[in-house]
């Protein structure tokens, strides 16, 4: 039988976006899923973080083209997403649904998914069992989904996404139900995969986890996105909100005399053995420990500011 | 960041036919499993148990050819072809939509027709595999009372009848499968419209409404078979209102055009749809 020509095999262009939603509104009857989206995601790890109903799964559904938009466009490899075979053919998605067909074997299940990308029988069968082995489920492939646990369903969902070696990857709450050695081998393969040029769009709403995966982060709340780009960035731009950095030293009321000249400098608090500074402008306070720590006289034991963690940014973009 | 560039080319698409066979291929006889075949089994097999009763009590009345039309225009093409239809066609799509599992389905970059129609091709073949071996086990049981030469003598019914059966399964299947798409309790309103439309309006109302059921369609064609009379019984006669009856072949075409065009609108109506695995979820 006669085939069509197969999907476009080049890669993801450098630094070009994978997938692209342009001021994108999304209802469900008078539930708003997404609300102007506008956002690009590029080659490499990106996390799709928010609560729980923020509208990440919508987000996702459109990017792969389950759903189309009630307003704007959604594009994906330079091509309109809805239910677009080709986009389909480069695209795998991990979605965050528990159901399987119990009775079916691992294999089965694999085999089926490679045979409707456009392997033949053999084919099909050899990348089921490369795709069992490089997510850990080698040795129970040949047992029905049904006895599997949930970490097991979990990796399996993993192997499926990647049966047509796609360039984009769409994971939703990958982690879910995974024990920590899973999560370790899971994270490590998503940073390859990222770093090996595809797109991955990381969807959890658990902030370490994505935090392990990448720092380039797209923040959704009540279907709109909050922010974009890298975790550091993003906190640099949050001038209103101060930074907080803790200092490990003997006499903190002392060294707080010391930075009080220091740019930027908004408020102390003290502990028994540190000193919390508050500053607008933590460059100018970093120096200004720094000359403390020259001029003798004080031991700073540690230093660590407690709010570049993508918590500390998600907590003050919903707050 | 480098770009991506797959270790091996991928394979090409599948064509519209082989996406179709594959689909179905993955899905052979999905719907006959657990409970629901035991059920649908021994339902198929009533009419065989119902025989078996017949030649058990030595009942020649009721055996023979005229018997053996008569149990499969009373019982196969109005109750239990239709009904089995019904059970695999509105599970072919619809089990997974319930269950969620579709998505893996539509992830796929296979085309919603080609889905559909995979699907569809799953529903008719596991129906006549269901269907066809009872009807068969009938015939020996209700014409080889009459000895091995009525078996023999008799082939071209027992042709006719299975021929009437793969045609009730395409126009069903196409039926069930809309109608699957189209609601979400489609084995209710199914079971409706067996009995309504098809059985109530087709048999009882005097109308030419009955000519636009299927289950007319399918008992003209076997009263065209059943000889000019040879074969019509009291039983034939009234599900089938002579004054009505078109030809064989305005049957058939109408029966392949009415499922040609059912399936057609199944594709449009599943490729205009949209499925959200947890409705509701933001």
């Amino acid at each position: 039988m006669r085939e069509e020509s197969g999907p476009a095999t080049a890669g993801v262009e450098d630094g070009a976006a994978v997938i692209e939603l342009i001021g994108v509104s999304r209802w469900y009857g008078q539930v708003i899923g997404l609300n102007d989206v506008t956002v690009r995601v590029r080659s490499g790890v990106t996390g799709l973080l928010g609560p729980n109903g923020a509208g990440k799964s919508t987000l996702i559904r459109l990017a792969t083209g389950q759903i189309s938009p009630s307003l704007g466009a959604v594009r994906v490899l330079g091509e309109l997403a809805f239910q677009n075979r080709n986009i389909l053919a480069r695209l795998g998605c991990c979605p965050d649904i528990e159901k399987f067909d119990d009775e079916r074997t691992g294999r089965a299940f694999l085999e089926g998914a490679a045979l409707l990308c456009g392997h033949g029988r053999k084919q099909a069968a050899a990348r089921a069992l490369d795709l069992l082995d490089l997510v850990g489920l080698k040795d129970a492939g040949g047992r029905p989904i049904g006895s599997y646990s949930k970490g097991m369903r979990q990796r399996l969902k993993l192997a499926q996404a990647l049966v047509n070696d796609p360039d984009v990857l769409v994971l939703d709450e990958p982690l879910t139900g995974m024990d920590p050695l899973g999560r370790r081998h899971v994270v490590d393969l998503i940073t390859r995969w990222g770093a090996e040029g595809r797109c991955v769009l990381v969807s959890s709403h658990i902030l370490h986890e994505i935090e392990a995966m990448t720092d380039n982060v797209i923040l959704i709340h009540h279907g709109r996105v909050l922010a974009e780009g890298v975790v550091h960035e993003i906190r640099r731009l949050l001038r209103g909100c101060p930074h907080r950095v803790t200092i490990g030293v003997d006499d903190p009321r002392g060294l707080a005399a010391r930075l009080l000249p220091a740019a930027g400098v908004v408020a102390f608090r003290f502990g028994a053995d540190e000193l919390t500074v508050e500053t607008t402008d933590p460059s100018s306070l970093f120096v200004a420990v720094e000359g403390v720590v020259l001029d003798g006289g004080l031991e700073v034991r540690r230093l660590f500011t407690q709010d570049d963690s993508l918590e500390a940014v998600f907590d003050y973009l919903v707050a | 960041m480098a770009r991506y560039t797959p270790a091996q080319p991928r394979p090409a698409l599948p064509r519209f036919p082989s996406a179709v066979w594959r689909v179905a291929s993955l899905a052979p006889f999905q719907a006959l499993r657990g409970r629901r075949l035991l059920a649908l089994s021994l339902f198929v097999l009533c009419p065989v148990l119902a025989a078996l009763l017949f030649r058990a009590y030595g009942a020649a009345r009721v055996l023979g050819a005229r018997g053996f039309t008569d149990l499969s225009c009373m019982f196969y093409l109005p109750v239990i072809l239709p009904v089995t239809v019904l059970f695999l066609g509105a599970g072919a799509i619809g089990d997974e939509i319930d269950n969620g599992t579709f998505l893996y389905l539509r992830l796929r970059p296979v085309g919603r027709a080609a889905i559909a129609c995979g699907r569809y091709l799953a529903v008719c073949l596991s129906a006549f595999v269901l269907l066809a071996p009872p009807i068969v086990l009938l015939y020996v049981l209700q014409v080889g009372w009459g000895g091995a030469a009525a078996l023999s003598d008799e082939l071209p019914l027992l042709a006719a009848l299975l021929g009437v059966v793969l045609l009730a399964v395409l126009a069903y299947g196409a039926f069930f499968l809309l109608l699957a798409l189209l609601l979400r309790h489609a084995v209710i309103v199914g079971l409706f419209l067996v009995a309504g439309w098809e059985d109530f309006v087709a048999t009882v109302i005097p109308s030419k409404a009955a000519l636009w059921t299927i289950s007319f369609h399918l008992r003209a064609l076997l009263w065209h078979q059943a000889g000019e009379g040879r074969l019509l019984t009291r039983m034939m006669r009234f599900f089938v209102r002579a004054e009505l009856v078109p030809s064989a072949t305005a049957s058939l075409l109408g029966l392949l055009i009415a499922a040609a065009a059912l399936l057609a609108l199944a594709c449009f109506t599943f490729s205009r749809k949209e499925y959200l695995e947890r409705p509701g979820d933001a």
